[in-house]
């Protein structure tokens, strides 16, 4: 059943049960009230008719005014004065109404009894006393007629249970309204959660929503948007990462199969045909090579696999001897390109692996070297700022575009593959790079400019020592 | 003459195609990007097109939808062996999809295919006075046939395929027999013999100290 029908049936069934029961009890009181006055005064007027007559019954009077009829005499005044129907006195054979009824005749001398009874479409209250005076007895009756009441409560139903009709017309559909008038952004938040659940992560619950002015439902959207970003957040970044996943399959693959098909095709060649020794030397040359190169990949490989797995012995050093011991690894290195190294060091004591960090560098600086032309410098810098010590590697070479500088370090990017190929390279130096700095808490920051050269630097900690 | 081109950045594997296929007795061209395959494409016809998908500037997907009105084949050739890949390759009109690491002899049977089917060679190798239809495996010598079982058959097309250059022996076994050869050359010497005698080739097929045999062209 929908939200907003069930809203409507309840409140609608309360509202009619309440009005209902309510206006019937009220009814009913009113009526019970009203016949309690009225029998109250019957009785009264029956005692009082009782007193009278038993008083003037006794009295010798009775011997003085013998043809006057007191009886007749009293009935015409108190008639007068009563509105409490008709007054009877007499013999019980007289009396106004006995019916089959018993209660007249279980009266005792001297006691009054009372009932409600109906003769017909009329409703009496009839009220009689006992007298027993010279062995006579005398009844005294009063009679009144309550139709009036009974008839005034059945129109009070009447008229009610129209009230009630009309009154519940109006409510349900007051009530109708509302229930709607309240669900209605709660189909909307429905309506907008099938869209992300069909896929839709970018749709958000519009202002109509806010516009409700139901501070419950005004959160509830917020929070629900809220929500939806993070979802949606969690959703991108599972697909960044797929993606980079993907990426980084599709070029394993490529590195690892191109060399394999030419090494498995120059052997195959080789070992078909008889060549000529200088074409033999060629075709060799040609598996040494992509052999070579599948050995640097497999170690590069490795390492990034180690890299993301193990955990490293950190160690206190000195910044001067990191870059004394930097300075001789890298001298072939320098020889080769005809490179010419600067420092810049501030001397500080850090917190590295000092392997891995010195490997790392040795990247950046043989990656600097690629890029520069002979005779060119590079600069080392290590400066101290706050808690952090700053260590960057400065080329003058022809830089890297905009466009390639954001896939870097994404393994196996190549900015010039040929050239990098001949280099010996297999595009994953940076990664590396980027795995070590990551170790030491840090990014690598690479600015660059097309034709004037390429800066990465990162950060590691400093050992403050007291 | 038959000219190919090879579109592959690889410089290993461009080199590769190109021997292998020059052997086979292809002329061929080597492109290394894109955009010079397409300038070239455009200038030169060319009976087949090998094709690289991962290239620099631009990719074999969009050179195969630019030269797809030109009907020349085209064999893609790529490290990206899922089949999505392989489906849009095929759909946008390729003849045929190979995955490195690929083997140098597939290939080589996959461009005869695709050139076959194209009409750009016929199944038929004539050479002097003998003519062989490779569709009907048969051979006639002065157009008479002659009987040849499959193992003499597929010698004869290998050493046509190879002229004037040496072959192992080993080699020859395995090309034939299709297992890895373990020491026995006596089964390809005698199907040899068989060959020369039946066609007359004795002056042809020539024995090389120490390797294997030798398919010559008599001038």
């Amino acid at each position: 059943m929908r939200f907003s029908f069930k809203i409507f049936i309840i409140s609608f069934f309360l509202v009619i049960s309440l009005l209902g029961v309510g206006g019937f009890l009220i009814i009913n009181s009113n009526f019970n009230n009203e016949l309690l006055i009225k029998k109250d005064s019957t009785i009264n007027s029956n005692k009082m008719l009782t007193m009278i007559y038993y008083s003037i019954s006794l009295n010798d009077l009775n011997e003085y005014v013998y043809e006057f009829n007191i009886t007749d005499y009293i009935l015409k005044q108190f008639q007068n004065i009563s509105n409490n129907g008709e007054v009877f006195i007499g013999e019980k054979a007289n009396l106004k109404y006995i019916d089959n009824s018993t209660f007249i005749n279980e009266l005792n001398d001297n006691e009054q009894a009372s009932r409600i009874f109906k003769n017909g479409e009329q409703s009496f209250f009839q009220v009689v006393t006992k007298l027993n005076i010279n062995d006579e007895d005398i009844y005294l009756e009063n009679l009144v007629d309550i139709t009036n009441i009974y008839e005034l409560r059945s129109q009070n139903y009447k008229f009610y249970c129209l009230f009630l009709i009309i009154g519940s017309l109006i409510s349900s559909s007051i009530i109708a309204f509302f229930s709607i008038y309240i669900t209605s952004p709660l189909k909307k938040l429905q309506q907008t959660t099938n869209q992300i659940a069909s896929g839709n992560f970018s749709i958000r619950n519009d202002d109509t929503l806010k516009a409700m002015k139901s501070p419950e439902l005004v959160a509830l959207a917020t929070d629900f948007n809220n929500m939806t970003n993070r979802v949606e957040d969690y959703i991108k970044e599972l697909e960044d990462y797929n993606e980079r996943q993907e990426n980084f399959i599709s070029r394993f693959t490529h590195e690892l199969k191109t060399p394999l098909t030419s090494i498995i095709g120059y052997a195959d060649i080789l070992r078909t045909y008889d060549i000529e020794p200088k074409k033999r030397y060629e075709l060799a040359n040609y598996i040494f090579k992509e052999g070579k190169r599948l050995e640097d990949l497999s170690f590069h490989l490795l390492n990034l696999i180690i890299l993301k797995q193990d955990k490293f012995p950190f160690k206190t050093y000195n910044s001067k001897q990191l870059f004394r011991e930097l300075t001789q690894t890298l001298a072939i290195l320098l020889k080769k390109y005809s490179i010419n190294l600067e420092f810049n060091i501030e001397e500080v004591n850090i917190f590295i692996e000092p392997v891995l960090l010195k490997s790392l560098l040795y990247n950046l600086v043989d990656n600097a070297c690629k890029a520069s032309e002979e005779n060119n410098k590079i600069i080392i810098s290590g400066i101290k700022n706050d808690n952090l010590y700053i260590i960057s590697v400065q080329d003058f070479g022809k830089g890297i575009d905009e466009e390639n500088l954001k896939k870097v370090t994404e393994p196996f990017y190549m900015v010039d593959k040929s050239r990098a190929r001949k280099q010996g390279g297999a595009g994953l130096g940076l990664a590396l790079c980027k795995e070590i700095a990551t170790l030491h808490k840090s990014e690598l920051l690479i600015t660059s400019k097309l034709g004037v050269g390429t800066k990465i630097s990162f950060s590691v900690e400093v050992v403050n020592d007291k | 003459m038959i000219d190919i081109l090879i579109v592959e950045d690889e410089e290993s594997i461009s080199n590769l195609l190109k021997i292998s296929l020059t052997q086979a007795g292809y002329t061929c061209h080597t492109t290394y990007d894109g955009e010079t395959a397409l300038e070239r494409i455009n200038q030169n016809k060319y009976d087949l097109i090998l094709l690289d998908i991962m290239l620099p500037k631009i990719d074999g997907f969009e050179i195969m939808n630019y030269i797809k009105e030109l009907k020349i084949p085209v064999i893609f050739i790529t490290a990206v062996s899922n089949v999505d890949n392989k489906v849009k390759g095929l759909k946008l009109g390729a003849e045929d999809y190979i995955t490195k690491p690929f083997d140098i002899q597939e290939l080589l049977a996959r461009v005869e295919v695709v050139l076959r089917r194209n009409n750009k060679t016929s199944d038929k190798i004539v050479y002097k006075n003998i003519e062989i239809d490779i569709t009907s495996h048969t051979v006639k010598k002065d157009d008479k046939i002659v009987d040849l079982t499959k193992k003499e058959f597929d010698l004869l097309l290998l050493f046509l395929k190879n002229k004037n250059v040496a072959l192992y022996r080993e080699v020859i076994y395995e090309r034939i027999w299709g297992d890895e050869f373990f020491g026995d050359t006596r089964t390809v010497d005698l199907h040899i013999q068989r060959i020369r005698k039946k066609l007359n080739l004795e002056n042809e097929i020539k024995t090389v100290y120490k390797i294997g045999y030798r398919f010559e062209v008599l001038e």
